[in-house]
């Protein structure tokens, strides 16, 4: 390569001041006796004048709780991919709540469906709920089944929080010329997708994974709006859990898991 | 775990800690999007990007020799990974500039370029580059990599990297005069 093509290629590096002293020395001899390197610095100079490095760069536009809640999900993704990899075969009664799920306009089916969809979320859990009156358990066995109880109690806290939040929400009064307070709201998303990263080691059926992602992706919007949050920003998280009907998708699923711990207490 | 170097924490997640692997997230999320919102020029673009690019990364873990800082190898990811959401998108009709990303082009210091219509101009002169001096324009001068690590990431040389800035800068000094006639 040429002297030229040489100084040629370093004149950015120049005009940042990125270079050592020798090479500067090197660039500004060959400057003096070269029009077109002459010609180049000072265009190169406008350019760099022009388009600058940012002063503000997009990531301090956002509070580290939103970087929170990003790592949350990207935490949350691989859990539950490892999950699903070592998931046994899914059950063929996730399409019977598929059904209730998508048929929201004939409701009667979905009602009448419910007792089906009870006996479905028995197997969100990896093993079925034990009589309580065995506790205090006496072999390992029994002790597997204690914790499913613990997890089936852990779904249905965490559903209830969820519609707390959710209908906390959908009710929220905010005026368009003043930003709302959802600090609360912020604390409880992060605490619901920290349980909600607990819960997918637990739960292996397909549907209700996908209950879960679809409630972490309102979650973790809540967990990384900007503070105060303004009518937009709490219109927008409407719209998904109008979209989604996810209102509707929890309470089914928390009327099931009711109706599963009952099925375990009548045992 | 907070004062674990991060080839700790490589060695770590790879052996499946998910702790160790939140904490390389941590590290590098913030960069990583910075970068992604640079090519994709959308909040929720780069923010699909971003997660898409930490999940594949910690897939491709085992396959990670450690002979480059795992910033760039993930920030190769992160390029890739854009680059593909900017081809999908280009087939859609032209979008509108996002309020907050052109503000990242143009330095805030003395308040003399910033004006809305200056920043959207510049952003797509950025934008107009072929792939390869964008990608450069990108890493070398908006995020300040070195000559080096940007060539680690695009996969060329040192020397392919300073003509493709040269000549990606030129270009948009080309698209940008009207604006120093304009006594910008």
């Amino acid at each position: 390569m040429s002297e030229h093509s040489l100084v040629r290629d370093s004149l950015y590096e120049y005009v940042m001041g990125e270079l050592p002293a020798g090479e500067r020395e090197r660039v500004e001899r060959h400057i003096q006796n070269c029009q077109q390197c002459t010609g180049d610095l000072e265009q190169l100079r406008e350019t760099v004048g022009l388009v600058r490095r940012p002063a503000l760069r997009m990531s301090d536009t956002r509070p580290d709780s939103y970087w929170q809640a990003q790592a949350d999900a990207v935490e949350g993704r691989i859990r539950r991919n490892e999950a699903q990899k070592s998931a046994p075969a899914v059950p063929r009664f996730a399409e019977l709540l598929d059904m209730v799920w998508n048929n929201r306009k004939s409701f009667s089916l979905a009602a009448g469906s419910l007792a089906v969809a009870a006996v479905a979320l028995v197997l969100l859990v990896r093993k079925p709920p034990p009589p309580l009156e065995q506790s205090p358990p006496a072999v390992a066995g029994m002790a597997v089944a204690a914790t499913d109880t613990q997890n089936v109690k852990k779904m249905t806290q965490y559903l209830r929080q969820s519609k707390n939040l959710l209908v906390g929400l959908t009710n929220m009064k905010i005026r368009p010329e003043s930003p709302g307070d959802i600090a609360a709201e912020r604390e409880i998303s992060r605490q619901l997708l920290q349980e909600a990263r607990v819960l997918r080691e637990t739960v292996f059926d397909p549907r209700s994974v996908e209950l879960l992602d679809n409630i972490d992706g309102i979650l973790v919007k809540v967990a990384g709006t900007d503070e105060p949050s303004s009518l937009p920003d709490i219109d927008l998280l409407r719209r998904g859990i109008r979209e989604q009907n996810l209102l509707f998708k929890v309470r089914m699923a928390e009327t099931a898991l009711q109706s599963t711990m009952t099925a375990g207490y009548r045992k | 775990m907070a004062a674990a170097t991060e080839q700790q924490l490589i060695a770590q997640a790879r052996q499946g800690s998910h702790e160790a692997y939140r904490l390389l997230v941590e590290r590098h999320i913030r960069e990583a999007y910075d970068l992604a919102v640079g090519f994709v020029r959308d909040h929720d673009d780069a923010e699909d990007v971003v997660q898409d690019a930490f999940v594949r990364a910690y897939n491709s873990l085992p396959g990670f020799r450690g002979d480059s800082r795992f910033g760039t190898w993930l920030y190769r990811i992160v390029v890739n990974l854009s680059l593909n959401r900017v081809k999908q998108e280009k087939t859609r009709a032209e979008r509108e500039l996002p309020m907050f990303s052109a503000s990242a082009l143009v330095g805030r210091n003395d308040g003399r370029y910033d004006d809305a219509d200056v920043r959207g101009h510049i952003e797509r002169a950025l934008h107009e580059l072929p792939t390869l001096q964008r990608a450069v324009v990108i890493l070398r001068h908006m995020e300040g990599l070195s000559t080096r690590e940007v060539s680690r990431i695009l996969r060329c040389s040192e020397g392919t990297v300073k003509t493709h800035l040269f000549r990606g800068l030129e270009k948009m000094r080309e698209k940008l005069e009207f604006l120093k006639e304009e006594g910008v």
